[in-house]
């Protein structure tokens, strides 16, 4: 399908056919490709940059040596991401249980259910009208400059640190790698559904978090 | 306070409904709805717009790092276990 454009991706056959023959070139475009968004995934579940790197080399020497036995059941990328999720996912459970406090809190690793703003910023049944906002959120002033600070960027991360396994990942590949929700779905093999609940979460306590920390920073102090 | 009440959000729904939204993913009634309900409530306004400053934010986040060392050992594996394999005489090429 499609014309045969020099820089194209190739389609998974002719892709998994160049690997197999040893084209350094095709292997080279895929890891530029999808280098970077190993890695985010990666350092979404172990602690360090360098445990990120081990899993990421692991990943490329699974996609090396099993090249020759993928039969193409699923997309060549899902299969990559595949390697990759299972191989950060057992070593962030391994370096978890070695840390000394708990890295990544959360055990459910999907965190559904409830609302994602606290019940309490808005009117109770009894109120004049339940359900509007009892405290609601104030505009940030110069938001830019601010979210772009060292400060806030430290509030993110430790945000996502947070965030249960799956949203993080959802929220690393959509928001920070800027993966489109197709992108994301097919590499994390989840429902369209399902992403874009896990999405939600995820930057509902992101912006939750930057709330906590602007309040703080603006308030009581001067 | 009458017949468009059946199509009115409260702001503890129209929370939930603000990645389906920029996502376009809703359906045209609950658009409609969620549309109007923002023309109306600058809570909700401030929220959603907190929500879009926050996805830019993320993407801020962005930098991955040193990548180059990632990408060489791969294709430094590749070239060990591939190439090689099938006679491919690319040479010893860069070193590091």
């Amino acid at each position: 399908m499609g014309q045969p454009v020099g820089d194209e991706p190739r389609d998974d056959a002719e892709l998994v056919e160049a690997l197999r023959g040893g084209d350094e070139r095709a292997f080279a475009d895929l890891v530029d490709e999808l280098g970077p968004a190993l890695r985010r995934l990666a350092l979404a579940h172990v602690p360090s940059e360098a445990v990120a790197d081990e899993v990421v080399q692991d990943t490329w020497l699974g996609v090396i040596r099993g090249i020759d036995g993928f039969e193409g059941r699923s997309a060549l990328r899902t299969w990559i991401f595949r390697i990759l999720l299972n191989n950060a996912r057992t070593r962030g459970k391994r370096e978890r249980r070695t840390l000394p406090f708990s890295f990544f809190r959360r055990d459910d690793p999907e965190g559904r259910g409830g609302p994602t703003v606290d019940a309490d910023r808005f009117q109770g049944r009894r109120g004049d009208q339940p359900g509007a906002w009892a405290r609601p959120p104030v505009e940030w002033s110069s938001p830019e400059e601010r979210l772009a600070g060292d400060a806030a960027r430290r509030v993110m991360l430790e945000a996502i640190a947070e965030l249960p396994a799956r949203q993080r990942e959802v929220l690393t590949l959509r928001d920070i790698q800027g993966y489109s929700a197709a992108e994301a779905r097919n590499a994390l093999e989840l429902t369209e559904t399902n992403q874009r609940v896990l999405l939600h979460r995820a930057r509902a306590k992101v912006r939750a978090a930057l709330e906590r920390h602007f309040d703080d920073e603006g308030g009581a102090g001067r | 306070m009458s017949p468009q009440a059946q199509a009115q959000l409260t702001c503890k729904e129209f929370v939930e409904l603000v990645t389906d939204l920029i996502e376009d993913q809703l359906d045209a009634a609950l658009r409609l709805a969620a549309e109007a309900h923002l023309g109306d409530c600058d809570g909700c306004e401030a929220y959603l717009e907190q929500i879009r400053q926050t996805v830019a934010a993320l993407r801020g986040l962005a930098d991955s790092g040193d990548f180059t060392r990632d990408r060489e050992r791969a294709l430094a594996a590749f070239r060990e276990l591939r190439a090689d394999a099938h006679g491919n005489g690319n040479g010893a090429g860069r070193s590091e």
